[in-house]
């Protein structure tokens, strides 16, 4: 069965990126313009990844992360993020939170795709 | 026992006690005793009578019925009779003898002698007879017998007296109870006979008491009381075993003992007395020696007061006037001076007139002087009284003059002290005394030089610190306040006491600083390790004050050393750094602004291209990516440019061509031109004033409406109506765009005009836009001198309207080379053969934001440079006329109106050296990128601080700014 996504980004041309990118290997992929309508879907259906962007207009990425990680039926929800913070304290203030996998910005595709590809078969 | 009694009052009123309880229980047992007998014996004969009744009643009876059974017989003549008599007979000799066995008194004997004669009578010599009698029936015989042998008598006889006899007991009985009634009276008599005895004789004890005891208790305490020394000793109970013999041997002995003592007091009184009166005597000396020392004291006192103002007296004035008084009362003179020798000759008298004392320093007698520094001692001058001196005197009076020098540490005379005494000459001991003095003074008059020297020095110190911007204090090695200068306190607030008296601790710094400074207790911390050694030199600290503004300050210290490496202090400086944190914040916050809006557009374009690179893709895909890429490259540009612009306004680096405008064409050509892109949407021009003239950049103003109608559309994403109306408004024309799209929330208002500020919800989002238009807008507006307004109301649409000044003279095309503040833009001059190469740097460096103006031959170069004395030169080798670059360059050089004008050679020479040598600013070997000539001239003029603006090199489209409707949106 295929793996389903969520990519939560306010660029639309980011987001068709990443879907094309990622639906052309088969994953499915659920998109969400914003943090807030991120986790409204996060709540309605299960997810193998999600990926966020931080910067986002409202909720930031790790706002819904925190979010997240206070309902205890998604502690195994597995988060990526896609940010323009590449220092290592950002990125370990993001992990305190529950962030589990970081990609920078700007990013290569294919390198986004390899991640997730590791991610999602890390499952096998 | 009786001398053991004896010798205790107690024992003998408890002995009395004792016997008089004995005597009473004696009675009280007699009389019990007596009275029981008494009854006893009642009982016994009342028992006793009855017994003898009780008999006589019943002999009385039985004979009767004796009788009775007799006259039975008779009468019947039956035989049971007889044996009835018999027990009748019986029972009258059982009584009989029972009565016999009785105590009998002479009555009862008498009546018992009796009861047996009529026994006898009756049954022995009567009874047979009539037995017979009655036996044979001979009743007539019976009568008979009974008639003259007087039977019938007889029982009536004996009847009679035993009744008699009865009587004669019951008569006991009474007279037995009268006896016991006599005898208990008699008893109770007795008792209360022996009662009184009893209280007699306790009487005579209680008497016996009294006068055994009481009587000497009464005796001795009289006689203490009196205090009868005579009395006691004769009273007579010292013999006695008992305690008032203790008491009264003890009162005699205690007596003795008082007189004993008296008499030892009166002798040690009198030996008192004896030494009392020496003691006076001794008393007498003391005072008057007292007397003595007092004048001692007086001059001891002076010569502390002495000292004292020596010490502390901190006026130069005070200072001398406290030595001359003083010593005049030292040294017991009449008057005296003292003088500085040093310019204006200060000085302080007693007993001399201020002429007096002036006449005496400047007149002062070389020879003495001389001899003084000659001699290094004091001096003794007599002279008789002259004049005033003399007083009311008629004889010649002696006076003593005595100068003493006063040395400085060279050994130089500093000061001179003379004092007179009028009559009494000036003794060793006085000159060596005065010699010490004059030590002292010497030290004292040096040590106020030093301190008026360090003391000028501290005050033009503290004005210097106080002159700096910077809070300073230092804090001596205790902790104590020992500088703190007045913009530290300003920052304090703190007005209480002036610079120089400060003497404060530590603590006091520390609460005024928990009172304003946020981060109190870490910049305390930091202050203590400061002074502790504990932070590394050149540690700062930052922190923010609170107040009226919030300051950011921060802190460095110093720790201040003496020549032996001793710490002595620590110097603090608090700098106020608010300027520069909030540029700084600015500028990061600008700086990760535009980096994340510069990475989105980035991302796509890289992320595209490396897909179609790395992928097979449909011909529709790889369109779609292209079309997709194109379009962030322009947003990219477009974002690039708007943030070129805006910082280029921002510092004023922008150029405008001001010139008469009409801005109802310009509008409504934009209008039809904007028309074409957004069918859905109406948009109309209003103009109520036509034409409307405003003096202006067409092509900024252009960039202004465009961006303002573009605006209108793009956030009206359901279509409707964007009316563009023109009209007066007072002195000013206003141009506003109304449309009927989303509408902005009322909290954005306010920073809709802010850089890269987007209202914030998902629907704008989707928007494109840089974020920058409505900020440009403002900065071009601003400099029409214009302003820009906006009314909004969420969900109904918002109305932007554009106020320009009216009825301003409009002058003809004219470049503006000034920014707003009048700021004259740096003047350039290219110095060049090739036209073309001219024109490309001269645009180049125009778009940069100088003024460059173009010469081809170096005379009129060098004649146009000293005219225009331009900022920087660009210059060329070759040139068109006979002079070369480098002549050109020599030339300027050597004018010195001219020299300090930085020259750029620019040639396809490779002469740098040369170049260099003659003193160009830098050289540059064609060809090169233009980019490159202006950013050294940017460069240089910055760090010749010609300029304080940051000048960015502008983009090439600048003048075309816009945000272009996007499909999507």
């Amino acid at each position: 069965m295929a793996k389903r996504i969520l990519l939560a980004e306010d660029e639309e041309v980011l987001r068709m990126l990443i879907v094309d990118t990622l639906e052309d290997e088969g994953y499915e992929i659920d998109e969400a313009c914003d943090g807030e309508e991120a986790l409204e879907k996060i709540m309605q259906r299960e997810y193998d990844l999600v990926l966020l962007d931080y910067m986002m207009p409202g909720m930031t990425g790790l706002d819904v992360t925190e979010k997240v990680r206070l309902m205890p039926e998604k502690a195994g929800l597995r988060i990526l993020m896609l940010t323009a913070k590449s220092q290592k304290s950002d990125q370990d203030l993001a992990r305190q939170i529950g962030v589990n996998y970081f990609m920078a910005k700007p990013f290569s595709p294919l390198d986004l795709l390899d991640l997730v590809d590791r991610i999602l078969s890390e499952d096998r | 026992m009786g001398a053991q009694v004896k010798k205790s009052i107690l024992r003998q009123i408890s002995l009395y006690m004792v016997v008089m309880i004995v005597l009473i229980a004696l009675g009280a047992l007699m009389l019990y005793v007596v009275e029981d007998r008494i009854r006893s014996n009642y009982e016994r004969e009342l028992i006793l009578i009855d017994q003898k009744t009780d008999l006589a009643i019943d002999i009385q009876q039985t004979m009767s019925g004796a009788v009775t059974e007799l006259r039975g017989l008779m009468a019947f003549r039956q035989e049971e009779f007889v044996g009835k008599i018999k027990v009748r007979e019986q029972a009258v000799n059982d009584d009989i003898d029972a009565f016999a066995k009785l105590e009998l008194d002479a009555e009862g004997r008498e009546y018992l002698q009796r009861l047996r004669v009529s026994r006898d009578r009756y049954f022995l010599d009567m009874v047979p007879v009539g037995i017979e009698l009655g036996l044979q029936g001979d009743t007539a015989e019976m009568v008979r017998l009974s008639r003259e042998e007087n039977w019938t008598e007889f029982v009536d006889q004996f009847r009679v007296e035993n009744i008699a006899y009865i009587d004669v007991l019951d008569r006991h009985a009474d007279d037995a109870h009268e006896e016991l009634t006599r005898d208990l009276k008699r008893a109770s008599v007795s008792f209360t006979v022996y009662l009184v005895l009893v209280a007699l004789i306790v009487g005579v004890l209680a008497i016996r008491l009294a006068k055994d005891i009481g009587l000497p208790l009464q005796e001795l305490a009289r006689v203490a009381k009196q205090h009868d020394a005579d009395l006691l000793l004769r009273l007579p109970y010292d013999r006695r075993a008992d305690e008032i013999g203790n008491l009264t041997v003890s009162l005699k002995t205690m007596w003795q003992q008082i007189r004993r003592n008296e008499r030892e007091m009166i002798e040690q009184n009198e030996e008192l007395q004896a030494q009392q009166e020496e003691l006076i005597s001794q008393q007498d000396e003391l005072t008057e020696t007292v007397a003595k020392m007092r004048q001692h004291e007086q001059v001891l006192e002076a010569q502390n007061r002495l000292n004292a103002s020596l010490i502390n007296t901190s006026s130069r004035d005070d200072l001398l006037k406290s030595i001359i008084q003083n010593l005049v009362t030292i040294q017991g003179v009449d008057k005296g001076a003292v003088v500085l020798l040093e310019a204006g000759y200060p000085h302080a008298a007693v007993g001399l007139t201020e002429a007096q004392t002036v006449a005496f320093f400047t007149n002062l007698d070389e020879g003495v002087l001389a001899r003084l520094r000659e001699e290094r001692d004091t001096l003794v001058i007599e002279r008789d009284a002259a004049g005033a001196e003399k007083g009311y005197h008629d004889l010649p009076i002696r006076l003593s003059d005595l100068f003493v020098p006063i040395f400085s540490q060279e050994e130089d005379v500093i000061a001179l002290l003379v004092m007179t005494r009028l009559g009494r000459a000036f003794s060793k001991e006085d000159r060596a005394q005065a010699r010490a003095l004059a030590n002292q003074v010497a030290l004292a008059i040096e040590k106020w030089r030093a301190y008026e020297v360090s003391e000028r020095e501290r005050v033009v110190n503290q004005e210097i610190l106080d002159s700096i911007r910077e809070g300073v204090h230092l804090f001596d090695e205790q902790g104590e306040l020992r500088q703190v200068n007045h913009t530290w306190k300003t920052w304090m607030a703190d007005e209480s006491t002036p610079a120089a008296a400060d003497r404060r601790t530590k603590e006091c710094v520390y609460r005024e600083l928990r009172e304003r400074a946020l981060q109190a207790d870490e910049l305390i911390a930091f202050i203590e390790g400061a002074m502790l050694g504990e932070r590394a030199d050149g540690e700062t600290r930052i922190y923010r004050l609170s107040g009226a503004e919030e300051k950011v300050m921060q802190v460095y210290f110093e720790r201040i050393f003496d020549q032996n490496g001793v710490l002595r202090g620590t110097v603090f400086v608090h700098r106020d750094m608010t300027r520069e944190y909030e540029v700084d914040q600015m500028k990061s916050e600008f700086v990760s602004t535009v980096s994340h809006e510069l990475r989105t557009p980035l991302s796509s374009v890289l992320g595209f291209t490396e897909l179609m690179l790395h992928k097979e893709l449909k011909p529709e895909r790889q369109r779609k990516y292209l079309e997709t890429i194109h379009k962030e490259a322009e947003r990219l540009t477009q974002l690039i440019n708007d943030f070129l612009d805006i910082q280029r306004m921002e510092a004023g680096r922008q150029s405008y061509d001001f010139a008469k405008v009409d801005l109802v064409p310009l509008a409504k050509e934009l209008i039809e031109t904007m028309a074409f892109h957004a069918p859905q949407h109406r948009l109309e021009l209003d103009a109520v004033t036509d034409p409307a003239p405003v003096r202006g950049d067409e092509a900024k103003l252009r960039q202004v409406l465009l961006n303002l109608i573009g605006n209108a559309m793009k956030y009206s994403p359901n279509g409707g109506e964007v009316r563009v109306m023109i009209r007066e408004a007072g002195d000013e024309l206003a141009v506003s765009v109304t449309d009927q799209g989303l509408g902005i929330p009322k909290e954005s208002l306010g920073h809709l005009f802010t850089k890269f500020y987007r209202v914030d919800n998902s629907d704008r989002r989707k928007i494109g836009g840089t974020g920058l238009g409505l900020a440009i807008c403002k900065e071009i507006v601003k400099a029409h001198d214009g302003r820009i307004e906006v009314e909004s109301q969420l969900g109904e649409g918002s109305v932007f309207t554009l106020y320009f000044p009216r009825n301003q003279a409009v002058r003809g095309n004219e470049v503006r080379l000034s920014d707003g503040n009048g700021q004259e833009m740096p003047r350039l001059m290219i110095v060049e053969d090739d036209d073309s190469l001219a024109l490309l740097l001269q645009e180049e460096l125009q778009e940069s934001g100088f003024a460059a103006e173009h010469v081809r031959e170096g005379e009129s170069a060098l004649q146009r440079i000293t005219e225009q004395l331009p900022d920087a030169i660009v210059l060329d080798i070759r040139l068109a006329d006979t002079l070369s670059g480098w002549d050109v360059l020599e030339r300027l050089k050597a004018d010195e109106r001219t020299a300090s004008i930085p020259i750029f050679i620019s040639s396809a020479l490779e002469e740098r050296e040369r170049g260099m040598s003659l003193g160009a600013n830098d050289y540059l070997i064609k060809p090169y990128q233009p980019a490159k000539l202006s950013n050294l001239i940017l460069q240089t003029l910055l760090r010749k601080e010609k300029t304080g603006v940051i000048m960015v090199p502008t983009a090439k489209e600048g003048g075309e700014a816009d945000e272009r409707p996007q499909g999507e949106a």
